[in-house]
């Protein structure tokens, strides 16, 4: 199970694993209520913080989790694949994907979690995720300079600064604080909107 | 209600605080971070103090006798590489010797040859030098289980062509190796220098006259070892 228990559990049982926890996954998803676009987009317009606050528990907690399993050696965080950190094309991606997010009501995850109990504005969004891949594809060789540029390689926030990932946890920590308690706070200036 | 939260949100800040706290950063990411980024830098090897260390030890060098046996005992776990042109490889080789050229070695194929943990590798050349010198490329470049072939080829045909005669008082383990390397010899398909060469060991038939036909064999059939690199990409999904 990838670079957690190898010898315990072999490589051949990685899917059957992914396929358990995809499916754990969309249960959450679902139990959190991120299959309602409107819940969702609530985080844009300050009536519902619970996508940033689910998101955000889920990072620390698997970060939290991850160092220590690493400290412990039961899991190599060198063998954890990241992605290259491309600054602008990363910028980009993300405004695209926050306008899209914002006008669809979903993200990718939370669409399938959609199609999952069945709702049409789920499989429409799915529907548009397939187009934007399929133009992108065919777009490419012309995106491809651009989508290369400004690459710092696999890098880690505490790498790039040289500061201890520890103590950036703990940094990441008190700010996942501080941003639970001010989104309360608006929450509460905010008119309870019904959905 | 309002307690269980700030009981919540402590439980983060301790636990990361208590990490960054924690002695004895061996293990730390940074460094296994570092170590991996170097190596899609496709600089894994040795450091050069190591490698120093290395290269005045006389580990790396395989004897002609030990070569003999592995090639009479046809051990799998060895492969013979041979670095010299293809003209020459094409004239003599050892049995079972696969051709790299010496000017090739870190192209991407031959890369991949040198990156299977199943086999020991014996660089062969007509000396000590060249493969001596592909030693510490590789080496550096971070392969390992690289032996290399003490004397080269024009010794080893030289030990078992012309193989020096025990003197009478010497050890019987003396004439043990004389027999030992006489079989290899003929194994080999060398001549037998008391058939040929009157008074036996003053003048010896250069190798390259020796008729062992080069076993030509380009493939190589390593277990390829894919470097190692988790599922890739995969978008972050949310």
């Amino acid at each position: 199970m990838g670079p957690l228990i190898p010898d315990i559990i072999s490589p051949e049982w990685n899917n059957i694993i992914a396929i358990v926890l995809g499916i754990a996954f969309g249960y959450v998803l679902e139990s959190a209520g991120f299959s309602s676009s409107r819940k969702l987009v609530g985080v844009f317009y300050g009536y519902d913080f619970a996508v940033l606050r689910v998101f955000f528990t889920a990072a620390i907690t698997a970060s939290i989790g991850l160092l220590f399993m690493d400290y412990f050696g039961w899991v190599n965080m060198a063998a954890l694949d990241g992605l290259p950190a491309r600054v602008y094309p990363i910028i980009v991606g993300g405004i695209i994907m926050g306008l899209g997010f914002v006008t669809g009501g979903f993200c990718p995850g939370t669409c399938v979690t959609a199609i999952g109990i069945g709702k049409l504005d789920g499989y429409v969004f799915f529907g548009g995720i397939m187009i934007g891949v399929f133009v992108f594809s065919e777009m490419f060789p012309l995106l491809e300079n651009f989508y290369n540029s400004s690459n710092l390689g696999d890098v880690s926030v505490p790498q790039y600064f040289n500061m201890s990932p520890y103590w950036f946890m703990v940094g990441v920590s008190v700010i996942a604080i501080i941003a639970f308690y001010v989104t309360l706070q608006i929450r509460k200036r905010i008119k309870k909107v019904e959905y | 209600m309002k307690k269980r939260y700030i009981f919540l949100a402590l439980v983060p800040i301790v636990l990361s605080v208590l990490l960054a706290l924690l002695p004895d950063k061996s293990n730390s990411i940074d460094a296994k971070r570092l170590a991996k980024n170097l190596k899609s830098a496709k600089y894994t090897g040795v450091s050069p103090d190591k490698l120093l260390l290395e290269s005045v030890n006389d580990d790396r060098f395989m004897q002609p006798d030990e070569l003999a046996t592995v090639i009479m005992g046809q051990d799998p776990s060895y492969m013979l590489i041979d670095l010299r042109d293809a003209g020459q490889f094409g004239k003599f080789t050892l049995p079972g010797a696969i051709n790299i050229p010496s000017d090739q070695i870190l192209t991407d194929e031959n890369r991949a040859t040198f990156e299977s943990d199943a086999y020991k590798y014996v660089l062969i050349s007509n000396g000590t030098v060249l493969s001596d010198q592909v030693w510490m490329i590789l080496r550096r470049a971070g392969y390992d289980n690289l032996k290399v072939l003490n004397g080269g080829l024009n010794q080893f045909y030289q030990l078992y062509l012309n193989p020096p005669k025990p003197g009478e008082l010497d050890p019987s383990e003396a004439f043990e190796n004389y027999r030992f390397r006489k079989a290899v010899g003929a194994h080999l398909g060398l001549p037998n220098p008391d058939e040929f060469i009157p008074g036996g060991s003053a003048a010896v038939a250069s190798p390259t006259t020796t008729t062992n036909k080069a076993q030509t064999v380009t493939k190589t059939p390593t277990k390829t070892v894919v470097p190692k690199k988790a599922a890739s990409g995969g978008d972050e999904g949310c």
